[in-house]
């Protein structure tokens, strides 16, 4: 007859084989098929621009000032101003700084954990970059704190609190939550052989979500800004948002 | 024609919204940051949260891609405001995610078109 205690701990130890081995090929292959059919998609949407760069703005050499001849010279700080000004960072400093912050830690950390290249060792003698846990530590608390003066941004700026739904809250807890449940998790805080399930959860949950969810803009962001000609284009804008010609003919020609 | 017998064809809508299947895509991914706010002279005029590029464009061709068939014309008489009254589409609005958010707005005024609601520009935007 088993006790209690360790019959809870052979528990948690199915929980955690079934979520370390099918569940988790599982929500890698729906992920990994998400982000494929995301690029997939956007790449049906759009065509191949006609006039690459044309909407672009000039580089920086060709600026003409107001009233000027185009072309003319225009002093290099009111071309950087300008700039400045147009950019993210310009217009909301506040917001550019955090999220940057956020995405940056947020992609960083998991990538380099020790504790998760350790994993891949083990299952695939693969040797990977790892960073001190220390300053792992710092970062996910870094990102937890900035999602914080996010969902605070969120709640206290009514231009913002207008705009939220229920779907981008979730999509932030979503984000979070493998942070959370992995630094209580680290530092034993609470029933680790909980925490840590939670985590593994959490973790799956994000990757799921990263091709189907609304957190699929981080696919989304690459194509747009650098495929996608436009106004704020980055890069020379080969795309253009468009149906095929064959439709295009049959509905303006 | 009396507004009040007529109804949105609800096929011209679907047919409409599906030549700019990838304006699902912006309405999905947009994550409601805000960030568009600054970059509207409108916003920055007036401080109307209302008149926020975001909140323009889900409050227009959000609500068609959302309602579907449920869309009714008094739908598209009360979008007139935030797309005529609140927008001068001069394509300054500003996304950090490269969602292109006046393409929105102008389409949805040509659903809103299709059907004959348009500005009155004797009434003005809000029909006073």
């Amino acid at each position: 007859m088993l006790l209690p205690s360790n019959r809870n701990k052979m528990k948690y130890a199915m929980i955690y084989t079934l979520l370390m081995g099918p569940i988790l090929w599982i929500s890698l292959l729906l992920g990994l098929a998400g982000i494929v059919l995301k690029i997939f998609r956007l790449l049906r949407m759009s065509t191949a621009s006609d006039m690459p760069g044309k909407y672009a703005l000039p580089p920086l050499g060709t600026w003409s000032g107001p009233g000027a001849t185009s072309g003319s010279p225009v002093p290099l700080s009111v071309r950087f101003r300008i700039a400045v000004k147009n950019s993210l960072p310009g217009r909301d400093p506040f917001l550019a700084a955090v999220t940057t912050v956020f995405h940056g830690c947020l992609m960083v950390t998991p990538l380099f954990l020790t504790a998760h290249n350790v994993l891949l060792f083990q299952s695939w003698r693969l040797r990977t970059l790892s960073m001190p846990e220390a300053l792992a530590d710092v970062f996910a608390a870094t990102v937890i704190a900035s999602a914080f003066l996010l969902l605070l941004r969120r709640i206290f700026l009514k231009r913002v609190r207008m705009l939220t739904s229920f779907g981008d809250n979730t999509a932030l807890a979503v984000a979070v939550a493998p942070f959370v449940t992995g630094m209580l998790a680290y530092h034993q805080a609470g029933p680790y052989d909980m925490m840590i399930i939670l985590h593994i959860l959490s973790g799956e949950i994000l990757i799921i979500a990263l091709g189907w969810s609304r957190l699929s803009h981080a696919v989304f962001f690459f194509f747009t800004r650098f495929m996608i000609g436009g106004e704020y284009a980055l890069g020379g804008g080969r795309r253009s948002w468009m149906i095929d010609a064959k439709e295009r003919e049959g509905l303006y020609g | 024609m009396d507004d009040m017998t007529k109804k949105v064809d609800a096929a011209l809508v679907k047919n409409m919204l599906r030549q700019k299947e990838y304006m699902r895509d912006f309405l999905l991914v947009c994550a409601s940051c805000g960030a568009c706010a600054d970059s509207c002279f409108h916003f920055r005029n007036h401080g109307d949260p209302g008149s926020t590029p975001s909140f323009k464009a889900m409050g227009s061709l959000g609500l068609m891609f959302r309602k579907g068939r449920r869309l009714s014309m008094d739908d598209l008489e009360e979008m007139k405001d935030l797309i005529w009254g609140k927008c001068v589409l001069c394509r300054r609005c500003y996304c950090p995610m490269g969602i292109d958010v006046s393409s929105m707005i102008a389409w949805a005024r040509s659903i809103c078109r299709a059907h004959g609601v348009s500005e009155d520009y004797e009434k003005g935007p809000k029909g006073i």
